[in-house]
């Protein structure tokens, strides 16, 4: 397997130079980039000049990974040429986030199912119930092939989100690409390393995503309590307060975050389920936690990858990671890297969502708060 | 660009926050500074909040629970069917459920405060002193008990109260939780329940049970103060009668009547017990020897001296009373109740209304009815029977017309036995069938031996019992001996009871028919001491009247009896029956009895039963006198 990897920002142009070494060798080029970039299209029609037989998968984000760097507002791109492997992929509109189950469905359909070792998937990252996209995917696929991937951001905006499947960028839809052949080592992890705190609460009042009442009082009035004069950064802020659920004792907690807030109805809409019935509790960040969290989900990818270093990872981290770490945001990055070693490419983007087991033969899920980390390795 | 954090800006002076003094290659590095420092304000501002905002929320949560918890408890204790308390280790109480309050009749600020001790019966006052000392200690996880509270009225009520204890984390006592039934009512029932199992409901009386219970009492004192202890035993003779002919209504207030008579006659002491049926006793206490025992069993009799009132009639009744005396007569309640058993049916015996005491040879009869069924059965094949002879002699001429068989039992093991021991278990066992035809067959054969050996024509009676009666082969059995020995019908005469003409009318009338027509004189023994019924008379074909010797006794003396005999003899006659008097043993009774034209007679005065070849003797002796007279 070779890459390459470029970045682009407006400042900067093109780093470390303009896209093409691999040329019409590459057969896959990711790109993550801000909002406004892919919305412009700018470096677009570039690109797919620069590598002219690749499929073009890509996706807004809230911060671009490029090896142990992440940066806003600049565009990275990673070309992919595989000795061994094919790549073919499908895109579907996902229309009403009711129908996210379904649409999550027809992209599996979308997909050969022949030689099919491994699906990556890029969705819109607010127009879409993220847990239904994946059942539905998941549901149709066979149950040997893994699914990771991520929703895609919009900064700390919340507005509109992007995806690319080899043409412009699109809001509204779903796009997969899966890898096909037998060489392919494709391993996977996910934590969070977020801290639960405080009263566990009923969901006394929720439709799919959209929360409405904890303990029959708004949940939307809780956040705003918490947040205090942050409150007025929801949706954003209400990141900093991850909720943990869990439909009883005995099932494994996952993370839910916020996408968006209706002042109207006092309903938060988060990026997964939050079932009526279900208890949740607030969750906290704590520094040390959330890099511990990123190390062990590269551990975890490792695990597949036989020890060896993969040739590539891709990293999708939750936004809110970002937002809580700041500055020490490449900490968390370089951690990864010194589990995978100097030799492999680190791409990747803060997102609104990741799609991945928590470990290893587990089921597909969305999570929120994690990284979360797909490592490819060819022999 | 944001403003300096305030300890970067101290740690900047002397540019003291002006970035404008700071060279141009360090403001990006200062800003980054700076944001970090805000971040972390921001963060801790944070996460203090949202510590602090949590807190909140558990504490209450936390009070919200207690609340929830309290309310719910004070729903479960004040709606539970039970009484419940908090009690202090002190024995206050500190809380009371509604229900309690309802037990005890107070409200509950009148009895928060109050020991247990204050609202405890007197006597149980102390019951639980113990158990709740061992609770105290851990020595017992919980104890239950029956005591008595006083409720607010001052009645004493009973509760089943169950303790248990609530400690501290030291392990110290907090409190008690007492939980309180009042089971009042059951104790009631219990009460009633008691009383039915040991007092008859007729009567009021003590039953069997209490007696017993009563009676190791009495043997506990009677063994401290040396003194006997009297058991007597009655019951109430012919109470058959009454029953039928008045009815069961009128046999309960007699028996009703006896017993308050009982009661109130009795000393206080004595105990009086209904055993069942018209069957009473009397547990006589407080006497020094077996004659003051004597003096309590004659006054039980003499309170038949005055008519009891049953259903409006004056009903005479008498009693046959059996005394034994403890512990000469037997050790237990079973062996005394036996024993009285034993001498009350030697009272019946010998005619009911009297006293008897026991006496130890009574017993040896009763208990030895087992072995005797066995030897009576094997008397017949060793030939132990044997018969003796009663002359008949005739009033007007003396001459003795015929004889009475009457059986005897040569038991190697016993003796020479009288029927009267033994014809009462032989139609027990049926074995009076056998016997009845042995005898009967012997006395067939006697009399036609004493025929052949120049006797006169006799006429022998030989005695049918109930049993043999029933037997369907009677008549060919009597035909059988007749045949066998060769005797003339007219010679035999048949003796049956009165209870035999009463019982199955139509079976009874075949048979006699069957009898007579053989040739077979039947005559009534023991007449007027049955039922007496004249129908019968007229009915079967009898020849002849027994009377019973009960009457002929007191004859000169008694007035009624002799009516009785006088009628009996003018009733036979007018009915061409023969009159044949029995026990007669003074010249008196004979002169009395000839005076009536009584046609014959039997008893000591001429001869008592005689074996066969000394009445054979008697007779031939007295026809030789005749002979020589004439």
């Amino acid at each position: 397997m070779r890459t390459e990897q470029n970045r682009w920002s407006e400042g900067k142009g093109w780093e470390p130079a303009a896209p093409g070494r691999l040329g019409a060798s590459a057969q896959l080029v990711l790109l993550f980039g801000s909002r406004d970039i892919l919305k412009s299209g700018a470096q677009f029609g570039l690109v797919r000049k620069a590598f002219p037989k690749a499929h073009l998968l890509g996706c807004s984000t809230a911060g671009e990974i490029c090896g142990t760097q992440v940066s806003d507002d600049s565009l990275v791109t990673t070309a992919v040429e595989f000795e061994h492997t094919e790549v073919r992929g499908a895109r579907v509109r996902i229309g009403e986030v009711k129908d996210s189950y379904e649409a999550g469905e027809r992209l599996a359909q979308g997909l050969e199912k022949k030689g099919l070792a491994h699906v990556f998937v890029l969705s819109d990252g607010l127009k879409v119930n993220g847990s239904d996209l994946v059942r539905g995917l998941s549901e149709h696929l066979p149950a040997t092939v893994s699914i990771t991937g991520g929703l895609s951001g919009d900064g700390a905006n919340f507005l509109e989100t992007f995806v690319i499947w080899d043409g412009p960028a699109e809001r509204e839809v779903v796009a997969a690409v899966g890898f096909y052949g037998d060489r392919l080592k494709v391993g996977y992890g996910s934590l969070g390393g977020w801290d639960s705190f405080g009263p566990e609460r009923l969901i006394t009042r929720s439709q799919g995503n959209i929360l409405y009442e904890l303990d029959g009082k708004s949940a939307l009035d809780l956040y705003r309590k918490y947040l205090g004069e942050h409150a007025h950064g929801l949706p954003a802020t209400g990141l900093l307060f991850p909720l943990s659920l869990r439909m009883n004792q005995d099932e494994t907690a996952v993370v839910r975050t916020i996408l968006s807030i209706d002042e109207a109805d006092k309903s938060m809409v988060f990026a997964g389920d939050v079932p009526q019935g279900a208890y949740a509790r607030l969750m906290k960040a704590n520094f040390d936690r959330l890099i511990d969290g990123s190390i062990g989900a590269a551990r975890t990818s490792m695990g597949a990858a036989s020890s060896s270093s993969p040739d590539l990872a891709v990293l999708i981290s939750c936004v809110g990671r970002k937002l809580v770490l700041k500055q020490r945001v490449e900490e968390e990055v370089e951690g990864v890297r010194e589990v995978l070693g100097e030799r492999s490419t680190l791409a990747g983007f803060y997102s609104y969502g990741e799609i991945s087991p928590f470990t290893p033969h587990a089921k597909c899920e969305l999570h929120n708060q994690t990284m979360t980390i797909t490592t490819f390795l060819e022999n | 660009m944001e403003p300096l954090h305030s300890l970067l800006r101290r740690q900047l002076k002397p540019p003291n926050g002006d970035l404008s003094a700071v060279p141009e290659e360090w403001r990006a590095f200062i800003q980054a500074v700076n944001e970090a420092y805000r971040q972390f304000d921001d963060d801790r501002t944070m996460l203090e909040r949202s510590m602090e905002l949590s807190s909140q929320e558990l504490l209450q949560a936390n009070a919200d629970l207690k609340a929830k918890n309290e309310a719910r408890f004070q729903a479960t204790f004040n709606q539970a069917a039970v009484g419940l308390a908090h009690v202090s280790p002190q024995g206050q109480f500190t809380l009371v459920n509604r229900r309690l309050c309802e037990i005890l009749g107070y409200r509950e600020a009148d009895i928060i405060g109050r020991t247990v001790k204050d609202i405890s019966f007197p006597a149980d006052r102390d019951v639980a002193d113990k158990l709740v000392l061992s609770l105290h200690r851990g020595e017992i996880d919980k104890f239950s008990l029956e005591k008595r509270y006083l409720h607010a009225n001052g009645a004493a009520l009973w509760v089943n109260l169950t303790v248990a204890s609530v400690r501290t984390p030291e392990g110290d006592v907090d409190y008690d939780v007492s939980v309180i039934e009042d089971i009042t009512e059951r104790k009631r029932i219990e009460g009633e329940l008691e009383q039915m199992a040991k007092y008859d409901t007729l009567s009021g009386l003590p039953n069997r049970n209490l007696l017993q219970d009563r009676l190791g009492l009495a043997q506990a004192r009677a063994r401290r103060l040396g003194q006997p202890l009297g058991l007597a035993l009655f019951d109430l003779d012919r109470f058959k009668e009454v029953n039928d002919s008045l009815g069961h209504s009128a046999g309960d207030a007699l028996l009703y009547e006896l017993a308050q008579r009982l009661k109130s006659n009795m000393r206080y002491t004595d105990t009086v017990a209904r055993l069942g049926g018209d069957e009473f006793t009397v547990l006589i206490e407080g006497c020094s020897n077996r004659e003051q025992i004597g003096v309590a069993a004659a006054k039980i009799h003499r309170l038949f001296n005055v008519p009891f009132m049953a259903n409006g009639q004056e009903v005479y009744s008498t009693a046959s009373i059996g005394v034994c005396v403890y512990p000469e007569d037997g050790e237990d309640f079973t062996e005394l109740i036996k024993n009285a058993d034993i001498a009350m049916y030697a009272a019946k015996r010998d005619g009911g209304d009297a006293v008897r005491f026991y006496a130890s040879d009574q017993q040896v009869k009763s208990s030895d009815q087992i072995s005797m069924h066995g030897q009576l059965r094997r008397a017949l094949e060793r030939e132990e029977f044997e018969l003796h002879y009663q002359p008949k002699v005739e009033v007007r001429s003396g001459r003795v017309l015929g004889v009475e068989a009457l059986i005897r039992w040569r038991s190697p093991e016993r003796g020479l036995v009288m029927p009267l021991e033994f014809i009462k278990l032989a139609e027990d066992t049926g074995l009076i069938v056998p016997i009845g035809e042995w005898v009967l067959g012997k006395a067939c054969r006697d009399l036609r031996e004493w025929r052949d050996s120049g006797l006169p024509d006799l006429a022998v009676a030989v005695n049918l019992s109930t049993r043999q009666f029933r037997d369907q082969g009677l008549t060919a059995m009597v035909a059988a001996a007749l045949s066998h020995s060769g005797l003339d019908p007219r010679s035999l005469e048949l003796e049956i009871t009165e209870s035999v003409m009463m019982e199955q009318t139509t079976h009874t009338t075949s048979i006699l028919d069957a009898l007579v027509g053989i040739g077979v004189r039947i005559s009534i023994d023991d007449f007027g001491t049955g039922y007496s019924s004249l129908a019968y008379l007229k009915r079967f074909p009898v020849q002849a009247l027994k009377i019973d010797r009960g009457f002929v006794r007191d004859i000169e003396t008694d007035h009624d009896d002799a009516a009785i005999v006088k009628a009996i003899v003018q009733l036979a006659h007018s009915m061409n029956l023969g009159v044949i008097a029995e026990g007669v043993e003074t010249a008196d009774q004979l002169a009395y009895l000839t005076s009536l034209h009584c046609d014959e007679y039997q008893g000591y005065l001429f001869s008592k039963p005689l074996p066969g070849d000394e009445v054979a003797r008697l007779i031939r002796s007295q026809r030789a006198g005749e002979l020589a007279a004439e």
